[in-house]
C-alpha cells in the first residue's frame, strides 16, 4: 500500500514537473534580440579604395588573412588584387551564399570585379557589419543558431568537457558525480562540475543559482523530465543556445553564436579549435574565465581542455600541436557590443518606436539595416576626441572639459552616416546629439538671408549695419551689438552673413518682418520657433544637432528638406520584409535661390568667419554660431555630398570660452581631414557677377578683390567707377584661383 | 530501467513522451545574381553624370537599374525602389534615377512623395536640360500608368493623371 502511495506521490509530482518544464520549453521562443546592422560597403569598378583599405574593412568584419581560401571569412591579398571568401548573408534584396570574388586595383581605385569563374561583376556587397542588437530590459542576448552552424568539434568537445555520459544518462549522473568529486579532490580546485548538460539547461532556464538539497532535487527532477520529453539533438541546440558566456555592462551574452561574435569578431563555425576551446573554457565560469581580464587563466584552462580533445581523438596530434602553439586571439571587434554606436542605436530605436513595440524588437529576431557608415563613424569620432584634447591643451582648458556632438548625413538623401554623442562614443546614456538643446547662435542666420531672397532680395542689396533696440522677452530693451562692438554703416546682404554681423542680421529681419523669417524656420524645420522674440534673429533658439541637421538639409540638398534618418528596411527573422524607410523629400528652396544661398555660404568660408578652415577654399559652404558668454560653438557645414554640424561645449553651460571658428569649426575641420572633402558643384546654368567684394558694386576689370555672385536684377547693382585698391600681378593672379 | 519506470509513471497521469522544440528559422535562398547585361533604360536615358570616373561595361548603378526595371515589368515597385535607392546611394545626384525613383513610387501609390522626387530631379537639372528631363518624365510617367492600367487598377491610374496633369496630356 505504501509502494503504492509511493508511486503515486512520484507520479504526481512528476507531472507537476512535466507541465512546468514542458509548457515552458516547448512553448518558449527564445528572445532574440533585433540585430542592426550598418551600410554594407558596395564594391564596384570605380570605387575609389585601395587594396590596404579594403583589408581593413575586411578586417573590421573578422576576415582573416589566408594564402589557399578555404572557406569563408578569408582573403587574400596580392600585387593589385585582393581575393575574398566571402560570407553568406540576407541582404535586403535577399539570400547571397558565400562566394569568391577577386577586385583588381589601379592607382586607388578598383578597376574590375570578377567571381571564380572570371566572370565580370557590376556589384559585390561585402556583408554589412553588425553594430549592434536591441536586447530585453532582462539584458538577455544572442544569435540563435541551427544544428548545422555548430561545429562538430564544439559539439564533441562539450560532451567530453562538460558531461561524458551525456548520450546515455536519463539527466543526471552518479558516475558524473563521483568522477567530478574525486577530481576536484585531488586538484584541490573545483575543475570539474557534477551538473550534467542538461542540468546546467535546467538552472539556466527555470532555476535560481542557491545551493540547496531541495533546489538540487528539483534540477535532477526536471533534467529527468526534460531527457524523457525532448531528444538529445534538441537538448544539445538548445543548450549550445542558452549557456551564459559573459556580461557586457547590462547585456547578458548567451549561447555560443553570440560569444564566438564577442569574443572572437566572428561566426561561429569559422572559429578554430583553439578558440572553440575558450569558449568552453568559459562556461565553467564566465567572469572568473574572462579572456579579456584574465588570459593567462583562461589560457591555462584552454590547454587543458586541449589536451583532453587529444586524449579523447577529438583532434590530432598535429592538430593539437598547433592549436596549443596559438595565442588566445580575442578581439573587441565591432561585432562585440551590444550597441557598438550607441548614439547611432538611439536614433534606431527612436525611429522604430511608432512601428515596433519594445517586446518585438528584442525578441522577434527582426533585422534591421541602417545608413550607418562604420568607417565615417569612426573617424569622425577619433576627429572629436582629438580635436577637443588638443584644443584643451591649446587653451589651457581643463581636461575632459569640452563635450561635443555632430551628426553627418548624405546631403542628398538625410541618410545619417555618422552621429556623435560625445568625446567617449562607448557612454551610453544622454544623447548630446539628439536630446541636448542649446542656442544655436550665428547659424541661424541663413534662414534671414533666404527669407530676403526670397522677398525678391538679392545678395548685393545693402542693409544698414547699425544700432537697434527693441523688446525683449523680459520685457527691457535689447540691445545687440556685434562681436567687436563697432557698426559697418551699410553693408552688402552677403557681408553681413560672412562676417555674420549682429546689427545687419537685426535690422535685416526686423526690415522683413520677425514674422515672415520664423514662418521660413518652420517651413525648413517643419516646426515653430521655440522662442518668440527678436533675439530670435540671432540664434536664441535652443536646437539640438540633429535638428540643426535637419535645418541646414535645406540647403545642402539644394532647397529640400530631408529629415536625418538611420533606418533603411526592417525584415523579418526569416528575411522577409516589414517595413522599407523611404527617402522622404520636400521642396522647401527653389534651386536658383538655393544656388544663390549657397553662394554666400560658400563666400563665408572663404572670406568671413569660417575663413580659418584649411578647406576654406576648397569649395565647401558653412556657418559658425557662437553664443552668449561664449557658451556653445556651432558649425554647419557641407560639400558636394555630406553636411556636418557639430557643438562643442560644457555640459554644464558654463562658458568654454569658444567661438564656433575656434572650436566647432576645427572639429568639422579635423572630421572632413579624414573622411574627404568633395567641392561643391556649380550648376552649370548658372550667371555670376563680379563684385567687388568690399563694395558690393559691379567690378570693373581692373578691380581687385572681386567675388562672383549669382544676381538677379542687375538695374539695382551700381558699377564701380574706380576700384578701391589697385590690383596687382599677383591679387590677379591669386583672383583667377579664389573665385 | 529508471527511465521506463518514469515513462510508465507519466503513463499513468496521462502525459505523452514524444516533443519537440519548435525549429528556428534562418534565412531564405533566394539568391540574387548580379545583372552582367545592360538594358538600356527606356524610355529615357540616365542621366548620367561622371561620378564614378572610370566608364566600364558592367556598371554598378546600370546594373542595379536592369534589375529595377526588370522589378518594375513584374510589378514589383516596392523591390524596384529598394534597388533605385540602392543606385542613388552610389549617384545621389543623378536626375535620372530620382526619376526612376519617382516612377516605381507612382507605382506604390505614393504620389505625393513621387513628386516631391520629381521636383529634385527637375532642380538638379540645369536649364539646358530642362525639356529633355520634362520628356523622360513624361515618359516615365506614360509607362507607370500603362503597367497599372494592365494590373486593372483604374483608381490609381486615375489619380496619377488628376495629380500630374502637366506630364500627362
Amino acid at each position: 500500500m505504501s509502494f503504492v502511495t509511493a508511486l503515486v506521490f512520484i507520479g504526481g509530482y512528476f507531472l507537476y514537473v512535466d507541465r512546468i518544464v514542458t509548457d515552458t520549453f516547448e512553448g518558449r521562443r527564445w528572445s532574440i534580440p533585433a540585430e542592426v546592422f550598418a551600410q554594407p560597403l558596395s564594391l564596384y569598378a570605380g570605387l575609389s579604395i585601395s587594396p590596404s583599405e579594403l583589408v581593413s574593412e575586411l578586417e573590421r568584419l573578422g576576415y582573416q588573412s589566408s594564402n589557399d581560401l578555404p572557406a569563408t571569412g578569408k582573403y587574400r591579398i596580392q600585387t593589385k588584387k585582393v581575393d575574398i571568401y566571402l560570407r553568406d548573408f540576407a541582404f535586403i534584396e535577399g539570400f547571397r551564399e558565400g562566394v569568391i570574388v577577386s577586385a583588381f586595383f589601379d592607382e586607388g581605385k578598383i578597376i574590375k570585379l570578377i567571381d571564380k569563374v572570371g566572370k565580370e561583376l557590376a556589384l559585390v556587397d561585402l556583408e554589412p557589419a553588425k553594430i549592434g542588437t536591441i536586447f530585453p530590459s532582462h539584458g538577455e542576448d544572442r544569435i540563435v543558431l541551427t544544428p548545422p552552424e555548430v561545429p562538430n568539434i564544439l559539439t564533441q568537445g562539450l560532451i567530453a568537457i562538460e558531461d561524458r555520459e551525456f548520450l546515455t544518462h536519463p539527466g543526471f549522473s552518479f558516475a558524473g558525480i563521483a568522477r567530478a568529486a574525486f577530481a576536484n579532490l585531488r586538484a584541490g580546485e573545483t575543475r570539474q562540475g557534477g551538473s550534467t548538460l542538461t542540468q546546467q539547461l535546467v538552472k539556466s532556464y527555470y532555476l535560481s543559482n542557491e545551493q540547496t538539497l531541495i533546489r538540487k532535487l528539483r534540477e535532477v527532477a526536471m533534467a529527468i523530465v526534460l531527457e524523457l520529453r525532448f531528444s538529445k539533438g534538441d537538448l544539445l541546440t538548445a543548450y549550445t543556445n542558452e549557456i551564459f558566456l559573459g556580461q557586457s555592462g547590462s547585456r547578458a551574452i548567451h549561447g555560443f553564436g553570440l560569444g564566438a561574435q564577442y569574443y572572437f569578431n566572428r561566426p561561429l563555425i569559422e572559429l578554430e579549435t583553439h578558440q572553440l576551446a575558450t569558449l568552453i573554457s568559459i562556461i565553467r565560469g564566465p567572469s572568473y574565465y574572462n579572456p579579456f581580464r584574465s588570459p593567462d587563466r583562461v589560457l591555462s584552462r584552454r590547454n587543458r581542455i586541449l589536451d583532453t580533445f587529444y586524449k579523447d581523438g577529438i583532434i590530432n596530434k598535429a592538430a593539437h600541436a598547433e592549436a596549443i602553439s596559438a595565442g588566445l586571439e580575442v578581439t573587441r571587434g565591432t561585432s562585440r557590443g551590444g550597441s557598438y554606436y550607441p548614439a547611432f542605436m538611439d536614433q534606431v530605436r527612436n525611429e522604430l518606436k511608432e512601428l515596433y513595440p519594445k517586446d518585438a524588437l528584442s525578441s522577434e529576431g527582426m533585422k534591421i539595416f541602417t545608413t550607418l557608415n562604420p568607417t565615417i563613424q569612426e573617424q569622425v569620432q577619433l576627429a572629436v576626441r582629438e580635436t577637443l584634447s588638443s584644443i584643451e591643451t591649446e587653451r589651457s582648458i581643463e581636461t575632459d572639459s569640452l563635450e561635443a556632438a555632430g551628426i553627418v548625413t548624405q546631403s542628398q538623401t538625410g541618410e545619417i552616416l555618422a552621429m556623435i554623442a560625445g568625446r567617449d562614443a562607448s557612454l551610453h546614456g544622454f544623447n548630446r546629439a539628439i536630446s541636448t538643446r542649446r542656442s544655436i547662435g550665428s547659424v541661424i542666420k541663413p534662414v534671414t538671408i533666404l527669407t530676403a531672397l526670397k522677398a525678391d532680395m538679392d545678395l548685393t542689396d545693402f542693409v544698414g549695419d547699425k544700432e537697434i533696440s527693441l523688446p525683449s522677452e523680459s520685457g527691457q530693451v535689447w540691445s545687440p551689438k556685434n562681436f567687436d562692438g563697432k557698426t559697418n554703416g551699410v553693408v552688402p546682404l552677403y557681408i553681413a552673413l560672412n562676417r555674420s554681423l549682429n546689427l545687419a542680421m537685426v535690422n535685416l529681419g526686423v526690415t522683413l518682418g520677425l514674422e515672415k523669417v520664423q514662418k521660413e524656420f518652420e517651413l525648413l524645420t517643419g516646426r515653430k520657433p521655440r522662442n518668440q522674440f527678436p533675439s530670435f534673429l540671432l540664434g536664441a533658439e535652443p536646437m539640438s544637432p540633429i535638428e540643426v541637421s535637419e535645418l541646414y538639409s535645406n540647403f545642402a540638398s539644394g532647397g529640400f528638406n530631408l529629415k536625418p534618418k538611420a533606418v533603411i528596411d526592417v525584415l523579418d527573422s526569416a528575411g522577409s520584409p516589414l517595413s522599407h524607410h523611404s527617402i522622404v523629400l520636400e521642396q522647401t528652396i527653389n534651386p536658383t535661390i538655393s544656388n544663390t544661398l549657397n553662394r554666400s555660404l560658400e563666400l563665408t568660408m572663404r572670406r568671413g568667419t569660417g575663413r580659418f578652415s584649411s578647406f576654406s577654399k576648397s569649395g565647401v559652404a558653412g556657418k559658425t554660431g557662437t553664443t552668449n558668454d561664449n557658451r556653445d560653438s556651432w558649425f554647419a557645414g557641407f560639400d558636394d555630398n555630406k553636411l556636418a554640424v557639430f557643438w562643442v561645449g560644457r555640459d554644464d553651460n558654463k562658458s568654454s570660452g569658444l567661438s564656433g571658428a575656434s572650436g566647432a569649426l576645427k572639429v568639422w575641420d579635423a572630421s572632413l581631414r579624414r573622411i574627404g572633402v568633395s567641392p561643391l558643384s556649380i550648376p552649370k546654368d548658372e550667371t555670376l557677377i563680379d563684385i567687388e567684394y568690399i563694395t558690393g558694386k559691379m567690378a570693373r576689370p581692373s578691380c581687385a578683390d572681386t567675388v562672383r555672385i549669382p544676381v538677379r536684377d542687375l538695374t539695382k547693382l551700381s558699377t564701380k567707377a574706380g576700384c578701391s585698391l589697385g590690383k596687382t600681378l599677383g591679387e590677379r593672379l591669386r583672383s583667377l584661383f579664389t573665385n | 530501467m529508471h527511465r521506463c519506470l518514469l515513462i510508465f509513471l507519466m503513463g499513468l497521469v496521462g502525459t505523452g513522451c514524444v516533443s519537440n522544440i519548435p525549429p528556428v528559422t534562418r534565412t531564405p535562398s533566394n539568391t540574387v545574381e548580379p545583372q552582367v547585361e545592360i538594358k538600356t533604360s527606356t524610355p529615357g536615358e540616365i542621366v548620367r553624370e561622371d561620378t564614378i570616373g572610370i566608364s566600364t561595361r558592367y556598371d554598378a548603378t546600370s546594373s542595379l537599374i536592369s534589375q529595377s526595371e526588370l522589378a518594375i515589368e513584374q510589378m514589383e515597385s516596392a523591390n524596384a525602389i529598394k534597388l533605385i535607392e540602392r543606385a542613388l546611394r552610389l549617384e545621389p545626384k543623378n536626375s535620372g534615377l530620382w526619376i526612376k525613383l519617382a516612377a516605381a513610387n507612382l507605382m506604390e501609390g505614393n504620389l505625393s512623395l513621387a513628386a516631391q522626387q520629381t521636383n529634385k530631379a527637375l532642380a538638379l537639372s540645369t536649364n539646358s536640360s530642362l525639356s529633355d528631363l520634362e520628356l523622360t518624365i513624361s515618359a516615365h510617367w506614360q509607362k507607370a500608368i500603362t503597367l497599372i492600367e494592365s494590373a486593372e487598377n483604374y483608381e490609381l491610374s486615375d489619380a496619377i493623371r488628376n495629380y500630374f496633369p502637366a506630364y500627362l496630356q
